[in-house]
């Protein structure tokens, strides 16, 4: 009886892998969320098609898709000249979508009077030069900095494009989630933090900090406006990347992704809908 | 029947060597996965800059306007984005009237190969070998508006490269210099010199195609130390940060914090754990006994990583109110609040361990103990505990054993900055005890995820499996002689 029911078992196996389409998404840690809810949410629009989500980083998703070895490359930065050369080389022909935006929020201490920072004095607080709150004209309090750990795909962003490759101060604490930043920052009087909007947003213990990209610029509050004119300085696009234009299951994947039912989802994880939904 | 009794014998066997090499096995593999952070490529950059003769000395070639970066990366890393473009490198008529410097990257085998059209700003940040025998020329020009005599080549290592920790002899010197001019060849060996300054006679690009005509000069790396020496002298120095550009693999911060915590969290968990121990074995009445051991023993088995939220919501806060303002503390995740936890870890285990190991005093000490006139408390302390004694450094040994190498208290507590504690003054040592931390095991969770397969950062992360294995089994051991040694006779 056992060895019947493991036939069937098997058998179903055989005849789903055979009749459901699978699309490969690989790439960006950062994403990972993202293309898992997508991937869901394609099942229930389409159950014929199947889409295999796997993490590991935006590089290894683009080496994937250099050696040709997944349908799609999820990616939080752009691909690099010589990344580009490399799949060509090899026969691939890299086809860059925008598929969200993502923006990054500085935030406080609700406490913390500070009004807005530049993007120099973000970056000497996080690799520990400015250590105390009244070295940006705020009151005489500790600063107390909380980053993502290297897990994370945020973390590397922070560090290339605020901290321009910088080391991080000696005091920086390093949390596992995003949510535990949220957390500490909220009871932490000197606290400051980074992380998707979609994470302080509506905290009444928690402030979000206008940025000005120069010194002598006006700040800018990281909203779905600012950040999608590219205005606010700390953003970037996440992008698939496909081989040429996309065609069949792929290109009906992407066009979903794309309208207003895939963009709604980024919203809803925390990034940007490319446009106004 | 005798047949069951010689199968069973055999099981044994076969299970005891089966487990034992499987456990053998294992440790070889964590050991193997630790030969990629031998690797033999070691990131290393320099800029370069033409400077105007009377810029002053703080002007630095990274903050000069046209600098050339020369860098070689073992790995491209993640999320590099604007930072990364290929940037041509001026031309003369794209900055007509405005008086500049510049120096212009390229990259060939030959110095013949040079060409105009093909000068670049920071073209390096791939992936290279420094064996392959390719040549970093860069280029130095001025532009028509420049008029002094002289110039200022500048020179710097890249923020984050420490040249004297380079495995290469690395060297910056003058290939060519335009025709016509005059200049004394150098040679400079960037490990005695990492940064400075000289002046050479000015010369002007007129045209785009001129500039391929200038001064020529060179950074060149050649294996000097061997990669093997240079990884090794890598792991044990002070800083780990394998995300930057530079990577620094130094394990010393990351295992003195793990030892620091674990020693800790014992000088905690040891008397109350004792104390524990005797109370049950000792003084509680029978019925209560039947209820608090293993109540103990399951509270033993408490997932770690819910000990570790508790601390997070509980116990932070708690000790960041009590003892903050006195000790200075910033944030509830430091070293103090996840060597608590790790004790209330570790007490359930050293208690029921030593509950055993008092078991196990024969009736007739405790008999002589009460004939001699003794009261309880004279037994307890004179009598039992130093018959115990061996027993009960065993358990507690075995206790940090598991505290050592617990992953998720440690990782959710502690604050995750790896650093190098240092205990000099007593201040300090309050600075470390309140301050952010990070040990071994923790890092291998957090980093595992984001680490490129069989890289060198990948090999490092296993070789830190191998201390800490190492590091338990040591323990273990230990535990396992002291508790064999019997310290009472009958």
């Amino acid at each position: 009886m056992k060895k019947h029911w493991l036939t069937v078992l098997l058998a179903t196996i055989a005849v789903a892998s055979v009749s459901a389409q699978q699309i490969s998404v690989k790439g960006s840690d950062t994403m990972l969320i993202l293309n898992q809810r997508w991937a869901e949410e394609y099942s229930k629009v389409k159950p014929s098609v199947g889409v295999a989500v796997t993490g590991g980083g935006s590089s290894i998703g683009i080496n994937a898709f250099i050696n040709g070895v997944t349908d799609i490359c999820a990616a939080s930065r752009p691909m690099r000249k010589s990344e580009v050369d490399r799949a060509r080389s090899r026969g691939s022909i890299a086809n860059e979508i925008p598929v969200a935006i993502d923006g990054l929020a500085i935030v406080v201490n609700a406490s913390n009077p500070i009004r807005s920072l530049t993007m120099d004095q973000v970056r000497r607080i996080f690799i520990g030069e400015i250590t105390n709150w009244n070295q940006v004209g705020g009151p005489n309090l500790p600063i107390v900095t909380f980053s993502r750990d290297s897990n994370s795909g945020t973390y590397g962003f922070f560090q290339q494009n605020v901290l321009l490759n910088r080391n991080w101060g000696k005091g920086v604490r390093f949390l596992p989630a995003t949510s535990e930043i949220a957390r500490e920052v909220a009871r932490t009087p000197g606290g400051v933090g980074y992380g998707g909007v979609a994470y302080f947003k509506n905290k009444p213990s928690l402030k979000i900090v206008p940025i000005a990209p120069r010194d002598g610029v006006d700040p800018i509050p990281p909203d779905e406006e600012n950040v999608r004119a590219k205005r606010y300085p700390i953003w970037r696009y996440l992008y698939y990347y496909t081989n040429g234009k996309p065609k069949g299951a792929v290109a009906d994947y992407i066009n979903w992704v794309l309208s207003p039912a895939g963009q709604r989802i980024a919203e809803e994880v925390g990034y940007y809908s490319l446009k106004p939904l | 029947m005798r047949w069951l009794g010689r199968l069973f014998e055999a099981g044994v066997y076969v299970t005891g060597i089966t487990v034992s090499l499987v456990v053998l096995v294992m440790f070889y593999y964590v050991a193997r996965e630790a030969r990629y952070a031998f690797g033999d490529t070691f990131a290393w950059g320099f800029r370069l800059a033409l400077l105007p003769a009377d810029s002053s000395d703080d002007m630095s070639p990274g903050s000069a306007p046209y600098t050339t970066l020369v860098t070689v990366n073992a790995e491209g890393s993640d999320g590099l984005d604007e930072h990364e473009e290929i940037v041509p490198a001026p031309s003369v008529s794209s900055v007509e009237g405005e008086m500049m410097l510049t120096t212009a990257a390229t990259l060939v085998s030959d110095i013949t190969d040079i060409r105009a059209d093909r000068l670049y700003r920071d073209e390096w940040r791939a992936l290279k070998t420094t064996q392959q025998g390719d040549q970093f020329l860069v280029l130095g020009y001025a532009t028509p508006r420049y008029q002094q005599k002289t110039m200022v080549l500048a020179w710097e290592p890249d923020s984050g490269f420490d040249p004297t920790l380079s495995p290469y002899r690395l060297v910056l010197r003058l290939v060519r210099a335009p025709h016509g001019v005059d200049v004394q060849p150098f040679d400079i060996d960037l490990k005695r010199q990492p940064s400075g300054r000289i002046t050479l006679p000015a010369w002007v690009a007129r045209t785009d195609a001129e500039r391929s005509n200038g001064y020529v000069f060179e950074i060149q790396a050649t294996p000097h130390r061997s990669a093997f020496w240079a990884t090794l002298r890598g792991i044990f120095s002070t800083e780990w940060a394998p995300t930057l550009m530079y990577p620094r693999y130094g394990v010393l911060p990351l295992l003195i914090a793990t030892t620091l915590m674990s020693v800790l969290a014992m000088l905690f968990a040891t008397p109350l754990a004792v104390a524990t121990a005797l109370y049950l074995s000792e003084i509680a009445q029978p019925r209560l006994r039947e209820w608090l051991k293993p109540a103990l023993e399951l509270i033993a088995s408490v997932p770690s990583v819910v000990l570790g939220y508790f601390g997070l919501m509980f116990v932070a806060p708690s000790l960041q109110n009590w003892l903050g303002q006195a000790l200075g503390m910033e944030s509830g995740r430091n070293l103090l609040t996840t060597s608590v936890m790790l004790a209330v870890l570790a007490i359930p285990i050293v208690a029921s361990v030593t509950e055993d190991v008092l078991k196990t005093v024969p009736e007739s000490l405790r008999e002589s103990a009460m004939a001699l006139g003794l009261t309880r408390g004279e037994m307890l302390w004179k009598v039992l505990l130093p018959a115990a004694r061996s027993g009960i450094m065993a358990a507690v040994l075995i206790g940090a054993a598991r505290v050592y190498g617990e992953t998720m208290i440690v990782w959710i507590l502690s604050g995750g900055t790896a650093s190098m504690p240092s205990l000099s003054s007593l201040q300090d040592v309050s600075r470390v005890l309140v301050g952010s931390t990070r040990g071994v095991p923790d890092t291998i969770a957090i980093e595992m995820g984001n680490v490129a397969f069989e890289s060198v950062h990948y090999g490092h992360l296993f070789l830190l499996g191998v201390f800490l294995f190492a590091a338990t089994v040591l323990v273990n051991l230990t535990a396992l002689y002291i508790g064999r040694k019997q310290v009472w006779r009958v």
